[in-house]
This record gives C-alpha cells, sequence and structure tokens, in this order.
C-alpha cells in the first residue's frame, strides 16, 4: 500500500508538468512615436523576431545604428537557444542590412531592455542617460 | 561480496551465507533514489533561485551569476559542515546531498576539520583533497574525455 501512495506521489510530481500553457496573443511595445529616441527599427525587428515560432516575448530597443533584440524563448525551445538567436539575427539583418544587430537570449538583457523601453515610453530618460545605459548592456551582452 | 571471496568458500559457509542473506535488511533503493532526488532537486531549487536573485538584483547577466552563485552554496555548505548540520542532511539523502557542488564543498571541509589536529601543512593542507581527490581526478579525465569526442566528432566529422 505504501508503495502505491509513493508511485502515486512520483506520478503526481511528474505529470504536474505537462500542463500547457494557454496561448496568449502577444503584441510587442511600439514606441515609434512616443519615445525620446525614434525606435522604428526596434519595433520592426520585434515584429519580425515575434513571428517566429519559438519566440512568445521579445523586447527591443535601438539607437543610431545598433539594434538591441531579446526574445523570450518557449521552454522546450531553449535547447537551441544558439540557433534561434542566429535566425532571428539573420531575418533582422535582411529587413535593415546596415544596422548593427544584437540579439540576446539572456534573462538580465531582457530586463534591462523592458525597463528601458518602459522609460523610454514614459519619456522619463534624457538621451544621454539612455546612451550610458545602452554602453553598459552592450557591456553585459559582449561579457 | 567479491567474487573472489565467493569462489574459496566451503559448503557450511556457503549455506551459512543463504541463511544470513534471508535475516539481512534490504537495502531501500526506491526509497533512497527517492529521497536523493528531493533533497538534490531541493538544493539546484535554492542555486536557480540565488542565479534568479544574483541576476535580478545586482549587475551580473544570467550567464555570469552562476559564479557567485556557486561561491555561496559553497560557503553555505561549508558552514554547515562546520556546525555538523550538513552530515545529518546528507545521512537522510545520500546522493543527493553528494552529486551537487556542495557535496564536493563538504567533502573538503570535513576532511580539512578532520586533520586539523595534525598541523596546518601536513594536516589540514595534505589531507583536505583525500575525499575530493577522486572527484578532481575523475572530472579532469572526463573532461578530457569529453573534449577529445567534441573535437573529433566537430573538426574531423564536420558536425
Amino acid at each position: 500500500m505504501k508503495w502505491l501512495v509513493q508511485l502515486l506521489f512520483i506520478l503526481c510530481f511528474l505529470t504536474a508538468c505537462q500542463m500547457a500553457e494557454p496561448q496568449q496573443d502577444i503584441k510587442p511595445l511600439q514606441l515609434t512615436n512616443k519615445a525620446v529616441v525614434n525606435q522604428q527599427q526596434a519595433d520592426d525587428a520585434k515584429k519580425i523576431v515575434l513571428s517566429m515560432e519559438e519566440v512568445i516575448d521579445v523586447k527591443g530597443i535601438t539607437d543610431e545604428n545598433n539594434i538591441y533584440i531579446a526574445p523570450r524563448v518557449k521552454h522546450f525551445d531553449r535547447f537551441r537557444l544558439k540557433e534561434i538567436r542566429k535566425n532571428g539575427h539573420d531575418s533582422i539583418k535582411k529587413r535593415y542590412p546596415d544596422a548593427t544587430i544584437h540579439v540576446s537570449t539572456d534573462q538580465k538583457i531582457f530586463m534591462e531592455l523592458e525597463k528601458l523601453e518602459k522609460e523610454l515610453q514614459q519619456r522619463t530618460i534624457s538621451e544621454e542617460r539612455f546612451k550610458q545605459r545602452l554602453a553598459k548592456l552592450d557591456e553585459m551582452i559582449k561579457g | 561480496m567479491s567474487s573472489s571471496k565467493k569462489k574459496n568458500v566451503t559448503p557450511a559457509q556457503e549455506k551459512y551465507q543463504t541463511l544470513a542473506s534471508k535475516y539481512e535488511k534490504k537495502r531501500p533503493v526506491v526509497k533512497n533514489c527517492f529521497r536523493a532526488f528531493l533533497v538534490g532537486g531541493f538544493i539546484c531549487l535554492i542555486g536557480q533561485g540565488l542565479n534568479v536573485f544574483y541576476y535580478t538584483f545586482f549587475d551580473f547577466t544570467q550567464r555570469t551569476a552562476g559564479d557567485p552563485t556557486v561561491a555561496t552554496l559553497i560557503l553555505v555548505s561549508v558552514l554547515l559542515t562546520g556546525f555538523g548540520v550538513y552530515d545529518r542532511f546528507a545521512q537522510f539523502a545520500g546522493a543527493g546531498t553528494a552529486v551537487p557542488v556542495t557535496g564536493f564543498a563538504n567533502s573538503v571541509a570535513s576532511a580539512a576539520i578532520e586533520h586539523r589536529t595534525e598541523g596546518y601543512v601536513l594536516g589540514v593542507g595534505g589531507q583536505m583533497f583525500k575525499l575530493a581527490g577522486s572527484v578532481i581526478v575523475f572530472g579532469t579525465v572526463a573532461a578530457f574525455i569529453i573534449a577529445i569526442i567534441k573535437t573529433i566528432l566537430i573538426q574531423w566529422g564536420g558536425l
């Protein structure tokens, strides 16, 4: 009897992870007309990356010719992060061949870009401070 | 029991062994695995929590947050070993506490504590890696072999 309880307990543990998450229609934050610095390129890049099957959410910022994109990837697709980053990079590069594109799947970069997006949208960040934050972000991506 | 020992037993000894094995307490393998799974998983959960904490509140990225996470886990397990708490956990969980990095720290710290009466150089310094030495050797050898396989597959196999 005891082993049956143990077996049921194990089964409950293992099957709990199988619950499928309900699909939500996610739209990336569009900043084109609201931001301190024009975000047209980032907005387009976000749409391109979000159209990928593996991506469930995306944050992005652009400055001059640099595009910083951080997609959030589906849990089971995290085994192929390198490939997803490359595909994302290539598809943005097709749209903006002259831009320098940084695609990162790091959660920290995602959080930083999310904060920057909000600050840009609410216009609570100066252009100078924005450049400083991007320099720091660049360091983080490379590091 | 090793097979060489088994060969040299007399019929009387063999009879006794079969009789004794009936009364021998069976090793609860499934229960041990389950405990190891739970406690090992719990340690990993704490590690993941620390990782998230470091990259959320400090200037670490998800990649670099691994270093302070491991450092914290090692520090905590060494302290728990010193206070004699970790051994209790280990008795309960077995491999669950030995396999994560905390188990390695525990083996180094416990050996160092045990031999501190023999002096710092020959006692602590010399005996510290008595238990952990095998982990280092087999870890290095395994890494070497895996690196060779990877090199062969990627550079020669064209993967």
